[in-house]
């Protein structure tokens, strides 16, 4: 069944087609808490809080991209989340320290058929970057995982924040600018081979 | 070195570096990396960091968030209520734009209440039904002097004024009093029920159509002010009766505010539920 066709049914009150709709998205959902929220507890009180929030307004869907209105739900959970804690700020945003072995070197995280050394590096990235993400704004966070951890384009990326697209482009590059003084150690210690390939222009 | 490039100078590095930018400003764009080495320095840098995030590991759901039955049961879907937002919107601008008259209309009718600048400050249509209701006043309040008197000489002896010169203002106070006060009223009844229809008026019609949970509350939220407008407006006129001065005077300017302090509400509970709304979905 395509995803139309689910969305209707889940719409019309079918839990079985809306819960294929949680599992084709879920991943991509938890990203954006797990970056979002810096860590994997609220992370997944998020995604679930957004997939029920979705499922209650499903009516409210109006076509457009899906992935879209699912962002845009559990990025406002976390925003809902991020300011709750901002007031009562019981959880550290600090990174998680290295004693928390699940997170160092999470089972989900690695990578089958990687070297023990690029596992390493790869772990230590990981930490470099859920650091650096944790240090900018909410604002200027949630549209550098859009656009540059997710792959999602300006335009909707501004559906997804409720902005203009001058607003995502310059929240990016803002964004953007405090990553690269944050990150800027971290890729001279990159061995070659994890230093990708110049993309280019896309 | 990079304090040279502004703001704008990275905006459009990082859009470029995204194929976001339009011909032209891709020209330009272009143009200027040539002639700059610290342009293409941070072009670079921004397309280091570009490559450094998209090579973060891809994070996996760490399970299923499917809905049970049971929680799906706790969380039935709800109507749609986004396409009502811009109609609570409406509302909103509407009551804001309401109260600024009536905060205007206060001002100028209400504000200067001599007996020589009334006849200029209402309508026309308000006159012919003041002059009625003038004159009707005029022979019903004669018989009413005497409280009038009462109430004055109460006053005059409370601040311990001579007898004489209370009864003197009591006399003095019947007429320009009973106009003073009397020629306003329905200069407000007028323009208030004409609010007061307004308001009515766009929000059942328009909420009517999707939501029925959501009808009843705008219909609630609509009304309970336009109630209270009428019920501030029937109170002026009831107090139209020959009553005690200061009394009359008193829920005058009750009324105005009462109005005022409605609008206020509408607007912003309108608007707050439009917020909500818009939020709650996309």
């Amino acid at each position: 069944m395509d995803e139309t066709a689910l969305i209707q049914e889940a719409s019309r009150g079918d839990l079985d087609a809306f819960n294929r709709l949680v599992l084709a998205y879920q991943d991509l959902v938890y990203v954006q808490a797990y970056r979002m929220m810096g860590e994997a507890e609220s992370a997944e009180d998020a995604t679930q809080e957004a997939f029920i929030s979705a499922y209650r307004n499903i009516k409210s869907y109006r076509g457009g991209s899906f992935r879209g209105w699912l962002l845009r739900i559990v990025t406002n959970a976390c925003y809902d989340e991020l300011r709750r804690r901002g007031r009562r700020p019981t959880i550290p945003l600090e990174p998680v320290d290295d004693n928390d072995e699940e997170l160092e070197s999470p089972s989900w995280l690695a990578d089958p058929g990687e070297s023990p050394e690029d596992a390493a590096m790869r772990a230590e990235l990981e930490q470099s970057i859920r650091r650096c993400l944790d240090e900018l704004p909410d604002d200027f966070r949630a549209v550098v995982i859009l656009v540059d951890i997710q792959g999602v384009d300006y335009l909707e990326a501004a559906q997804v924040i409720g902005k203009p697209v001058g607003t995502v482009k310059s929240r990016l590059s803002r964004a953007r600018l405090r990553l690269r003084d944050c990150l800027r150690g971290f890729w001279e210690l990159l061995p070659s081979a994890f230093r990708l390939v110049d993309e280019g222009v896309s | 070195m990079k304090t040279q490039i502004t703001d704008r100078e990275w905006d459009a590095l990082s859009a470029y570096l995204d194929g976001e930018l339009n011909a032209r400003e891709r020209a330009r764009l272009e143009a200027r990396l040539q002639a700059s080495v610290d342009l293409r320095v941070a072009l670079d840098e921004l397309r280091r960091t570009r490559t450094l995030l998209r090579s973060a590991p891809r994070i996996r759901a760490p399970r299923n968030f499917t809905i049970s039955a049971k929680t799906a049961a706790a969380w039935q879907p709800l109507q749609s209520t986004r396409r009502l937002a811009p109609v609570f919107g409406m509302v909103s601008a509407f009551a804001s734009f309401l109260f600024v008259m009536v905060f205007l209309g206060e001002f100028l009718l209400a504000r200067p209440m001599s007996a020589s600048f009334l006849p200029a400050a209402s309508a026309p249509e308000a006159e012919e039904q003041t002059a009625q209701q003038y004159e009707a006043l005029t022979t019903e309040a004669v018989p009413e002097v005497a409280p009038l008197d009462q109430a004055a000489a109460e006053e005059a002896a409370a601040t311990e004024q001579p007898a004489e010169v209370a009864d003197m203002t009591a006399k003095a106070m019947p007429s320009p009093s009973l106009e003073g006060g009397e020629i306003p009223a329905p200069a407000v009844e007028a323009p208030l029920s004409e609010m007061a229809e307004a308001v009515t008026e766009p929000v059942p019609t328009e909420t009517t159509l999707p939501a029925p949970t959501m009808t009843i509350e705008g219909t609630s939220l609509a009304l309970a002010p336009t109630e209270a407008i009428r019920a501030a407006e029937g109170e002026a006129v009831l107090e139209e009766g020959p009553a005690d001065q200061p009394s009359r005077a008193r829920s005058f300017w009750s009324g105005w505010r009462i109005a005022e302090l409605m609008l206020v509400i509408l607007a912003l509970g309108a608007g707050i539920a439009a917020i909500k709304m818009r939020r709650s979905g996309i």
